[in-house]
């Protein structure tokens, strides 16, 4: 008893829905239904129903009514039944599944037509389209192009113009004497009025930038000497 | 061909040394179908560290800049045969920049900031991802510009 008091308490009836006020579960009544009756009451002989005669007659009547319509319903339902298996006719309703599927071929075939006419609009639309598109292209590659070419010739041309400052073969000893001569200097500075800022040089009278050997020695002779 | 710099440190030694030096330099040039621009001489300079170069110590070189034009394929040729001058301290080929023509917009900067051009670029963008911010943001549609319900 006491674990089966423990399983009702801890019992979950979720899964048949117990929760509801109107469910009543026989196993979970005072008593589990597989216990047999108890030994006090297994002589005990309950008394038949007493109904009087007025109200069993009226129950019958009404209980002959209700099988009289039943049978009589299902009688009807049988019949419906039987009328429609007799008007099931193969040869009918293939006919008029064939006339369906012509009328909807027909349908198709209307819709179709309408629509490649839509299409070939569209289309000739768009060929113009991408007739002009590839129109304009060209014409602004040839742009592009003649720009380039401008550009290409206006190099040549700059080039042309410096080609007697170029140093070749030629004049390469002159050139290398004209740069011993002349001393560049990078670090300059320029203000807003155009004036050039030019770095004084650390030693003021440098003897040579390149130091000549035989001056060398002579000084090396004068300082032994000395 | 592209237009190259070449920087040439010469070791010091005597003018006549240096000409066939250059000349040298111009000659492995001149021989890989190219032709020098120009020659600039920077003078005799302290180096700006100690260099070893062909087994012996650096401390001064004369300054050279060859701008030149070459093809490209044959750079490679140029710069190690000027490496092997014993003369040469240091040589390298750079592309020769040319400088953007650039117009002055001194006039500009020295405008108030709100009239600066480039400030009014900087506010226009800040306009432009306010406004998208703005775009994002849930609108209630009351029709109220404040929000009617207590926070």
């Amino acid at each position: 008893m006491q674990a089966i008091r423990l399983q009702l308490q801890t019992h979950n009836c979720n899964f048949v829905n117990l929760t509801s006020i109107y469910a009543q579960s026989i196993r979970w009544k005072r008593k589990p239904i597989w216990l047999p009756t108890a030994k006090t009451k297994v002589f005990r002989v309950t008394q038949r129903p007493k109904i009087p005669e007025e109200e069993f007659l009226k129950i019958k009547n009404l209980y002959n009514v209700y099988r009289t319509s039943m049978k009589s319903i299902r009688l009807l339902f049988l019949q419906i039944g039987e009328a429609s298996q007799v008007q099931e006719d193969k040869g009918l309703k293939q006919k008029e599944m064939e006339e369906d599927y012509h009328r909807c071929f027909a349908l198709n075939e209307e819709w179709n037509k309408k629509i490649a006419e839509e299409r070939e609009v569209r289309l000739q639309q768009e060929r113009k389209q991408k007739l002009e598109r590839i129109k304009n292209t060209k014409v602004k590659v040839a742009s592009k192009l003649k720009k380039l070419e401008e550009e290409a010739d206006a190099i040549v041309k700059g080039a042309k113009l410096l080609a007697p400052t170029f140093i070749t073969r030629d004049n390469i000893d002159e050139a290398i004497e004209a740069a011993l001569a002349n001393k560049v200097n990078y670090n300059k500075a320029l203000n807003p009025d155009g004036t050039w800022f030019i770095e004084k040089p650390v030693n003021p009278n440098p003897s040579a930038p390149i130091v000549d050997a035989s001056i060398k020695d002579e000084q090396k002779k004068i300082k032994l000497n000395l | 061909m592209p237009t190259y710099e070449m920087p040439l440190l010469l070791r010091t030694m005597s003018r006549p040394e240096v000409v066939n030096t250059l000349k040298r330099a111009a000659e492995s040039i001149f021989d890989k179908g190219g032709f020098i621009r120009q020659i600039d001489n920077l003078g005799l300079k302290p180096l700006p560290y100690r260099m070893s170069a062909n087994s012996r110590i650096h401390h001064e070189a004369n300054h050279f800049v060859l701008h030149f034009d070459a093809p490209p394929a044959k750079l490679v040729k140029i710069q190690e045969e000027c490496l092997r001058d014993v003369d040469v301290v240091r040589c390298k080929i750079y592309n020769k920049i040319v400088p953007e023509e650039m117009q002055c917009t001194f006039h500009e900067e020295n405008l108030p900031p709100a009239y600066r051009p480039t400030v009014q670029k900087m506010v226009a963008i800040g306009e432009k991802a306010k406004a998208k911010k703005e775009k994002r943001k849930f609108k209630f549609n009351t029709g109220l510009d404040y929000y009617p319900f207590q926070r």
